[in-house]
């Protein structure tokens, strides 16, 4: 059993200060390189709302990121959706209703158990299972996405 | 090895999974805070004496640490310790959220102007 501690490369990796800084704690089931190499990438995309009458673009950044790229798209989709649909949204974020969206969707596609942070101001420290850890912002909210292991039922 | 196999003091912990959020807004500016940080219970399953752990920790945490992120692991890495992993722990001014946790192990409290929500899962 391996753990790995990434707490101090992701501030290092930027040039500037993020306001929610991130420590995190990866398990791993095995001693697996590339695994281990996938924490701490970074990247910028920009995505355009679909048949929007106005263009408005959501800056979407990923800080730090263990995940398949595959579940990172769904996750931006699904916190671009959500904020969208926000009526008072930039102006009053409602952080619950985003991680509740977030968490049940990625429950229900990808199995339990899911958690799911929203803010403009926290700082974190969790282990996550192999592959299951997103932290992402979406203009200046910061959304932190992991998963753990669910213990079987011993009745 | 998984790490699930070796569960900490706590022994066969029940692996009843429950949902609960925690969302808490911006407070106004406040006085200094003083020496002994006050805590605000908001919401918990978990025992007292627990309870009362995470507050003790948590203020130990809050005079060691001045960055959100370095008290957060202080305080998830004494638990993991002292109560068997794996739990996590969000620190801040300003965040919502919605976890699964295990049963009689959570909690979200304020310790003077920041949220502290402790739990555990996995």
């Amino acid at each position: 059993m391996r753990e790995q501690q990434d707490s101090g490369d992701v501030t290092g990796r930027r040039g500037g200060v993020i306001r929610s800084l991130l420590g995190v704690e990866r398990r791993l089931a095995e001693g697996d390189a590339d695994a281990e190499g996938a924490l701490g990438a970074s990247s910028e995309k920009q995505h355009l709302a679909a048949d929007s009458g106005e263009e408005r673009k959501a800056v979407v950044r990923v800080v730090a990121a263990d995940m398949p790229p595959a579940l990172q798209r769904r996750a931006f989709r699904c916190a671009r959706d959500e904020l969208a649909a926000m009526p008072h949204f930039p102006r009053r974020l409602e952080p619950k209703r985003l991680a509740l969206a977030l968490k049940k969707e990625f429950d229900t596609a990808y199995g339990p158990a899911w958690h799911c942070i929203v803010g403009t101001s926290f700082g974190s420290y969790v282990t996550h299972a192999r592959g299951g850890f997103l932290y992402f912002s979406v203009d200046k909210v910061y959304i932190l996405l992991f998963r753990t292991a669910v213990e079987p039922s011993n009745h | 090895m998984s790490d699930e196999a070796r569960r900490g003091p706590a022994g066969a912990a029940q692996a009843m999974l429950r949902a609960s959020s925690e969302d808490r807004k911006p407070v106004g500016a406040g006085s200094p805070a003083a020496v002994a940080h006050k805590i605000q219970l908001k919401s918990a399953d978990m025992k007292e004496e627990m309870r009362q752990d995470a507050f003790e920790i948590a203020r130990i945490a809050f005079d060691k640490h001045s960055m959100e992120k370095d008290i957060a692991e202080y305080i998830k890495k004494e638990f993991d310790k002292n109560h068997g992993p794996t739990w996590h722990c969000i620190v801040g001014r300003n965040f919502g959220s919605y976890v699964t946790h295990e049963t009689n192990y959570f909690v979200y409290f304020y310790i003077d102007s920041k949220a502290v929500l402790l739990f555990k899962s996995g």
